[in-house]
Formats: C-alpha cells, sequence, structure tokens
C-alpha cells in the first residue's frame, strides 16, 4: 500500500518536473532569439495612453474577504464528503441516513450565512 | 508491477513531457477551431490567408509568440510576475496526468485521480493573484482578484457535483469510475448532475458567459494585460489546457469515456471530448457576458444550493440502482 503511495508520488513529481521545466527552457532558449529594446515609456503600466491614474497597491472590495471565508468553509465540508462518497454505496440506509444529517448540516450553514447576509455582493 | 521507484520516476519526466507537447498541440488545433466556430458563427470565414483555409494560421502566431519581447512594467513585483503565468498553466497540463484516454491507457490511475483532478487546478487561483498582483497595474489587479473569486465560488458546487460520480461508481479512481459505466453511461443516471457539471466548468475555466475576469469592455484584459509574448502565450496555454480537460474529464465522468462501438476507445473519447468542446464554443458566441455581482450570486444562491439537492437526488438514484 504504501510502496504504491510511494511510487504515484514519485511519478507525480517526475511528471510535475517535467512541466515546470519545458516552459523555462523554452523561455530561456527564445531568449537571445527575441529582441530586447527597453524603453521608459513601454515599461510603463497600461492606462489607454496617459500616465497611470491610481495606485493599485490599495485597498480593495470587502465583499471579497466574505466569499473566501464562506469558501473555506464550504470546501473542507466537500473534501469531507469525497471520503465517505467511495463506500456509500455498500453503506445501507443507516450509513446514507448519517451522511444525510451532514449534509444537511451543510445546507443549514448555508442558510444561515445567506440570512446573515454574506453572500450578498455590497 | 512493481517497478523500481527511479524508474517511475522517469516514467513521470516522460509522460509530463508527452503532456506538455500534447497540450501544445492541442492548443493550436482549438484556437484555430475556435476561430473557425466563431467565424461561421458570427458569418465570417475566420483566418483565410496561412495555408489551405488558414489552417497554418496558429502555428504563425506561436513562432510569433516566442519571438515577441518579454515586457515587464518597471514597477512590477519581477519575482511574482514570472512566477504567476507559471502557477497558471503547470496545474491544467498537471491534471491532465489522471484522465483515461482509452480503455487501459492512462498516465497514472491514481487511487484519488477524481480528487486529484479538482484538487491541483487549486493552485491555479494562486498564479492568477500573484499576476494580478505582480502587474502594479489597475486592471491586472481587479482582473485577478474577480478571477480568483470567481473560481473558489464555482469550485464548491463542481466539487459537490463530482461526488455524486463517485457516490454511484464507490471508487475515486478515474479507471474505475470508467469501469462502472459498462453498461449505463453516468448521463442518464445523472442528468442533472452533468448539467452541473457542464455549467459550473464553463465558469471554472474563464469562460463566456463567465469570462468577467478578461471582460475586455471593463479590465483590458483582465489579470494578463501587462503580459507578452511566450508569458502571456503560457495563459493561452493554460486556457485551453483547462478546457480541453474540463470536457475530457466530463466525458470520461458522464458519457462513458472511451466506450462506443466499432471504433477504438481513444477515437470515442476523442469524438465525445470534441463535441463537449464544440458546444463550449458554441455557448461562447451565443450568450452575453454575466456581470461580476451576478456571477457570485449565481454560484452561491443556486448552484450550491442545487448541488446540494442534487447530492441527495443521486444518492436516492444510488439506492434504486445500486440494489
Amino acid at each position: 500500500m504504501s510502496g504504491a503511495y510511494l511510487s504515484d508520488v514519485l511519478f507525480l513529481l517526475g511528471f510535475a518536473v517535467a512541466v515546470v521545466t519545458i516552459p523555462l527552457v523554452t523561455l530561456a532558449a527564445f531568449g537571445w532569439l527575441r529582441p530586447h529594446y527597453p524603453e521608459a515609456l513601454k515599461a510603463e503600466a497600461y492606462e489607454s495612453g496617459m500616465p497611470q491614474a491610481s495606485i493599485p497597491r490599495r485597498p480593495f472590495h470587502m465583499a471579497y474577504y466574505n466569499f473566501a471565508l464562506v469558501f473555506i468553509v464550504f470546501e473542507v465540508e466537500t473534501l469531507l464528503l469525497f471520503a465517505v462518497a467511495p463506500i456509500l454505496r455498500d453503506a445501507g440506509w443507516l450509513g446514507l441516513a448519517e451522511v444525510g444529517a451532514f449534509v444537511a448540516l451543510v445546507a443549514l450553514s448555508l442558510f444561515y450565512a445567506w440570512r446573515k447576509g454574506a453572500l450578498v455582493w455590497r | 508491477m512493481e517497478v523500481s521507484l527511479p524508474l517511475t520516476f522517469a516514467a513521470g519526466l516522460l509522460w509530463g513531457a508527452v503532456a506538455f507537447t500534447i497540450v501544445g498541440a492541442l492548443t493550436a488545433g482549438l484556437v484555430l477551431a475556435e476561430r473557425k466556430v466563431s467565424a461561421r458563427i458570427q458569418g465570417r470565414v475566420g483566418p483565410m490567408h496561412t495555408g489551405p483555409h488558414g489552417a497554418l494560421q496558429t502555428i504563425a502566431d506561436m513562432i510569433k509568440l516566442v519571438m515577441k519581447e518579454d515586457v515587464r512594467p518597471a514597477r512590477a513585483d519581477a519575482t511574482a510576475f514570472r512566477l504567476g503565468p507559471l502557477l497558471v498553466a503547470v496545474p491544467a497540463v498537471l491534471s491532465l496526468a489522471v484522465i483515461p484516454f482509452g480503455a487501459p491507457l492512462v498516465m497514472r490511475d491514481l487511487n484519488v485521480g477524481v480528487l486529484y483532478f479538482l484538487a491541483i487546478p487549486g493552485v491555479t487561483v494562486i498564479g492568477l493573484l500573484l499576476a494580478g498582483w505582480a502587474s502594479y497595474d489597475n486592471y491586472s489587479f481587479l482582473g485577478g482578484l474577480r478571477s480568483s473569486a470567481q473560481f473558489i465560488s464555482y469550485e464548491i458546487p463542481r466539487s459537490l457535483t463530482v461526488v455524486t460520480v463517485v457516490m454511484l461508481a464507490g471508487s475515486l479512481s478515474t479507471v474505475d469510475v470508467l469501469e462502472a459505466q459498462r453498461s449505463v453511461p453516468y448521463v442518464v443516471l445523472l442528468p442533472f448532475s452533468f448539467f452541473l457539471y457542464c455549467v459550473t466548468s464553463l465558469a471554472e475555466i474563464n469562460r463566456l458567459p463567465f469570462d468577467m475576469p478578461e471582460a475586455e469592455s471593463e479590465l483590458v484584459a483582465g489579470y494578463h494585460t501587462e503580459y507578452s509574448g511566450f508569458r502571456w502565450a503560457l495563459f493561452f496555454l493554460a486556457e485551453y489546457a483547462g478546457f480541453f480537460a474540463a470536457a475530457a474529464f466530463g466525458a470520461v465522468l458522464f458519457l462513458g469515456g472511451g466506450s462506443g462501438p466499432l471504433l477504438p476507445p481513444v477515437v470515442w473519447l476523442a469524438v465525445k471530448t470534441a463535441v463537449l468542446l464544440f458546444i463550449g464554443m458554441w455557448i461562447r458566441f451565443t450568450l452575453p457576458r454575466f456581470r461580476a455581482d451576478q456571477l457570485m450570486r449565481l454560484a452561491w444562491k443556486v448552484f450550491l444550493p442545487a448541488s446540494l439537492v442534487n447530492l441527495v437526488l443521486a444518492a436516492l438514484i444510488m439506492r434504486a440502482v445500486g440494489s
């Protein structure tokens, strides 16, 4: 079991190394073929022709924070479902009821977040 | 079956190189297909001049892209600016590792393959945020924020929908899911899951009607506004790799993958994937774009409750079929 696990991880490691290396090598290889004419104006941020109107390092919309929080809660709950999903077929009505109770709890938390206004973009 | 570990690592390297090559070729093909399909829908002819009927247009485009100057804004964060496109493109290619291209032909049959396919592209969010933030550009910044918010919002209903397939198949391995559909493909048993999967996948890969992060009329080009040449091409590659992976995965989860009469499995999978890809392109050039707040409302107030209801529905179907 652990041997198979180790070989899976090693395979994916090799896979990832190849997928990361190829674009880096391509980028480097064409480095001495592509033109390079640095210019002050070219290095300016895009702003339809005028100097940059405002600094991008600034506070942004609060709503992102709300959604990020709710996301973490639901993502963890979804992951837990993946753990039980494969054995659910043979778990009988009792097992199904237990997972059903969990899903009801998830639905309840969604309802709570909804009522508290966490899902409104404002 | 037991092979030495260095050999496994080497096999990984080899398949990684193959996967990247496949993605490169696919991107060229899909871009051309998309331009021709869009031209047809809009009553144009599309690219015609490079090669017969413009067949070599994307090859020419690719050569152009690698030869273009690599421009970086002066105030951009250099490290994050370089890292962004990699973190977007690499996960998209990595997700191909678990897709069974034929009945036995899969790069790696992980025992958690389905979860892997959903989890690996999660890294993309970091890449989108990094690229948007590092560019030191207002459009990029807003685009990066919007994309990542959209990505994480649709990830939950999408994952919950895939859970229904795992429930019926009784396994997290993509090969087992395929095996379980020998008699009946899951689109018959779980039509609603299939619908939810397709719609949330479109949102997940930032395509119309959910391509709001790149809404050119308000955000220029979103998070990749400041990118050019090969680094920009990586974003493009990621988009089409994601598009293809989502379609192929949908074909495996719901349409029985490579199963079909007469023709070899790889051909059947290609046909089913192509149909899903075509529908994706068709939608792109037919529907208008959602607004930022509508998009989030749709994810949390329509798709999330719908996927929860769908979960219960699938459990009942599983009981009815399973015995």
